[in-house]
């Protein structure tokens, strides 16, 4: 009886834990995550999504990965005097009560090597890790792209926008 | 009353004076109207002030036939530079050209001739063939090419533009670099000449729009 209730007992704080760790501690609410459908031959994409700090510490997103590709990475677009060029940032910070927009033209995932070939409507299993450990999974939709390119257009500077990468 | 013979000389190289000034302003007038651009407001921030001549060049697209200047001629040809490696900048940025081709062939009047052309810069992972593939994915008006670098450098210096090819770091993937490029579309008008460029950010209904008055403009400057 007392190995059973212990058992229980176990098996729920690990569950709750494991709840924990899915749903993650942070306090970050991801909002419409899609993955752009992938052109013929593409070898890596992109993927989008609004990340919402509902709690009061900055969240710090350090490593993203998805079992449908063989890596993945946090990058940002970067246009400067008509040149165009991704950079790769190791973190992407998340203030206290603000919202990090991966959009295309700025920041994105990008998903290097897919495993399978993948169709609008597809899911995207995407896990992002966070630097206090826990972990945030979410599941991203394929779809085609947005038709805008190059960004916003009242704000070329991407850096000034409520997303931040450093 | 009789004026002096030197008098009247003089009144009548006056009067031929005047008449050759006014004949010679005329000309001087009506020269600079017809020769230099009168660009609309709308698209002078899109078209060069001087249409440029591209000489000949070779790329390559795919089952290994070239593309060359005569292949221009004809037809407005939207260029873009990019590489397939690129997964947010170069998909976005097709598929706003592509919207735009399928507004433009909307738009009432004469039907415009128009093709693009997705030029990588990449072309050691860019192979021709896919590169066909991976443009007319966007629009069946879309070719893919590249080339070997000299001529890559050699068209890209007519267009008037850079890109990098970042050193491979030693023991990763192939997909471990990244490629810095334009980020403008330029326009080719159908006699092989440099005409507009449509910078970043750029929307399918003020492209498709832009075009419209660049062509209009153009035709009527009797570049028919």
């Amino acid at each position: 009886m007392i190995a059973m209730t212990k058992k229980i007992l176990v098996s729920l704080g690990l569950g709750l834990f494991m709840l924990n760790v899915l749903a993650g501690s942070n306090d970050v609410q991801v909002i419409d995550p899609w993955v752009q459908a992938p052109p013929p031959n593409a070898r890596v994409l992109a993927a989008y999504m609004q990340l919402k700090n509902t709690g009061a510490k900055p969240q710090i997103v350090t490593a993203v990965s998805s079992p449908v590709f063989d890596r993945a990475e946090i990058h940002q677009t970067v246009i400067q005097e008509d040149m165009t060029r991704m950079e790769r940032r190791h973190e992407l910070i998340i203030p206290p009560n603000a919202t990090a927009t991966l959009k295309p033209g700025g920041l994105h995932l990008m998903l290097i090597g897919p495993k399978k070939k993948l169709q609008p409507g597809d899911p995207v299993p995407i896990t992002l890790t966070l630097k206090d450990g826990s972990a945030l999974a979410l599941t991203a939709t394929v779809r085609a792209a947005r038709m805008d390119a190059g960004g916003d257009r009242k704000n070329m500077d991407h850096s000034r926008h409520d997303s931040h990468a450093h | 009353m009789k004026m002096p013979a030197a008098m009247t000389a003089r009144r009548t190289f006056a009067l031929v004076l005047l008449v050759a000034v006014t004949i010679a302003g005329y000309i001087v007038w009506k020269w600079n109207r017809d020769t230099v651009v009168q660009v609309p407001a709308q698209i002078e921030d899109y078209v060069f002030w001087q249409a440029k001549e591209l000489s000949d060049f070779q790329l390559i697209r795919s089952q290994n036939r070239t593309l060359g200047l005569a292949d221009l001629r004809g037809k407005w040809t939207f260029v873009f530079f990019g590489y397939t490696h690129c997964p947010d900048i170069c998909p976005a940025t097709l598929a706003v050209l592509g919207q735009a081709f399928r507004i433009i062939e909307q738009m009432p009047g004469r039907a415009a001739q128009i093709q693009g052309v997705f030029i990588s810069v990449d072309p050691k992972r860019d192979a021709p063939d896919a590169l066909a593939d991976y443009a007319s994915y966007f629009n069946d008006k879309f070719l893919g090419v590249t080339g070997s670098i000299a001529q890559l450098d050699a068209f890209s210096r007519q267009i008037g533009v850079m890109y990098a090819i970042q050193d491979q770091e030693a023991g990763k993937p192939d997909e471990g670099y990244l490629v810095t490029h334009s980020s403008t579309i330029f326009l080719i008008d159908p006699q092989g000449r440099l005409f507009g460029r449509f910078p970043p950010p750029q929307n399918p209904q003020e492209m498709a729009e832009v075009f419209m008055q660049i062509r209009a403009f153009h035709d009527e400057r009797g570049n028919k």
